[in-house]
């Protein structure tokens, strides 16, 4: 009886050690917030074409870029559009939103025969993120989290037209890369809602793209950190 | 071969004993229990779905905004939830009114590009929440000009983006591309019918 006691004890402790362990990944999926400014930041799921080995992505990118960013992400011009019937405004459903932040252009890798785009010129680009403050609240929204690229960090980009002739990231997080830091993009997001193992995926491919991106660009990143 | 099995388990349980001494009644109750443990924690936690539930569970509500027929997606939202409700799990009727736990489905227009369409889990209230929180309806959106952008704009490429935004509103998450099945990312054709991954899954997270 004693036996049985003990062995019930301790099957009940395994139990609910596993169960917090559960409890606590979910806690961790809590939405993120920012440190800077104590707004939290929401990613949402979407469908998008994704690519995950670099040289499909520069064959299917127009613009591809070594570029420093030259202003704060709250300094940006935040877009947020909103459906237009009765029902949708009630509720403040988002149809669009998305911020237009300026670059200084470092260095052109590809671009279009018939672009002006020139080194050392400004350019404005489309963003998936952007910080809404409306009847719901103040938040920022961000797709499949994408990370904004910081003020005074250069990156390469990866760029496309969008049907409104702006260009915007291609790819989310594969189609911007920091040279600045080794440090993942996909680390500061990878606590916010998603499971666990489609973080660690992307993580993954973020590295491995990032590596092709240094050594395909080796000669022209190097040459912008000797002029920085 | 039953003589067999019996002496490997005899054999099986004297190594044991000489392992734990005579402790091993208890000791062999809290292995078993630790190895279910992990086993059943790790598959939840690794499989592609969210966690959390959600009003209706599988069986939500779906409201079509102006903007769907506007816009010519009728009969492409409803191949989407078709593609679901083959599930005996899953069952997403569609409303002509709207209430808090009402999914909201629209056609609109975005400025990113690449982005084929989008879904946003909201609380009672509105407002957005993690896609591990309860979520009292979502609203699904696809994106008019890109889809439009693609080649190969046809009715079975847009109803795979349908299935796929609605996957997300029944708690699907995206699955490793090398899945026969909506959830991974991309346009293509949507499958003839639910796919065994897909139908396992929904199994895995609304039962069968």
């Amino acid at each position: 009886m004693k036996k049985l006691l003990i062995s019930s004890v301790l099957i009940g402790t395994v139990f609910l050690s596993a169960c917090s362990n559960t409890e606590e990944e979910a806690k961790s999926e809590v939405i993120n917030t920012t440190k800077k400014d104590e707004i939290e930041t929401i990613s949402v799921g979407a469908n998008y074409l994704e690519y995950d080995e670099e040289t499909n992505l520069f064959k299917d990118t127009e613009l591809v870029l070594i570029a420093e960013v030259t202003t704060d992400f709250l300094e940006r011009e935040h877009v947020v559009e909103y459906f237009q019937s009765d029902s949708a405004q009630k509720m403040n459903e988002i149809e669009d939103y998305y911020t237009k932040t300026p670059i200084n252009v470092k260095k052109v890798l590809k671009a279009p025969k018939d672009s002006k785009i020139e080194e050392n010129s400004e350019l404005t680009i489309i963003e998936p993120i952007a910080l809404v403050d409306d009847a719901n609240g103040k938040r920022i929204l961000t797709t499949e989290h994408y990370e904004q690229l910081e003020k005074g960090k250069t990156y390469v980009l990866y760029l496309n037209k969008n049907t409104y002739g702006q260009y915007s990231v291609y790819n989310m997080n594969n189609g911007r890369f920091d040279l600045d830091t080794e440090s993942n993009v996909q680390s500061k997001s990878r606590s916010i809602n998603t499971r666990s193992t489609e973080a660690t995926e992307h993580s993954d491919i973020h590295n491995t793209m990032k590596e092709d991106v240094l050594q395909k660009f080796k000669a022209e990143i190097e040459e912008i950190k000797e002029n920085k | 071969m039953r003589k067999r099995v019996e002496k490997q388990t005899i054999k099986w349980e004297e190594n044991m004993k000489r392992l734990v001494g005579k402790n091993i009644k208890i000791v062999l109750p809290f292995i078993l229990a630790l190895f279910m443990s992990v086993s059943f924690f790790s598959a939840s936690v690794s499989a592609d779905y969210f966690s959390g539930s959600r009003s209706n569970s599988g069986n939500p509500y779906a409201y079509y905004d102006s903007s769907v027929s506007k816009y010519g997606y009728v009969s492409h939202y409803d191949a989407g939830r078709n593609y679901w409700n083959k599930h005996a799990s899953v069952n997403i009727k569609k409303t002509t009114t709207t209430s808090s736990t009402t999914d909201r489905y629209y056609i609109g227009t975005t400025s990113t590009s690449g982005l084929l369409g989008r879904i946003s889990p909201k609380n009672s209230s509105g407002v957005e929440v993690s896609t591990s929180s309860y979520w009292s309806y979502v609203t699904v959106s696809m994106y008019d000009n890109q889809m439009r952008a693609q080649s190969n704009f046809t009715a079975s490429y847009i109803r795979m983006n349908a299935a796929h935004e609605i996957g997300h509103s029944i708690k699907m998450a995206h699955a490793a591309k090398a899945y026969n099945s909506v959830m991974p990312q991309g346009w293509r054709a949507i499958p003839s019918s639910l796919t065994t991954y897909d139908s396992g899954e929904i199994s895995k997270k609304w039962g069968m």
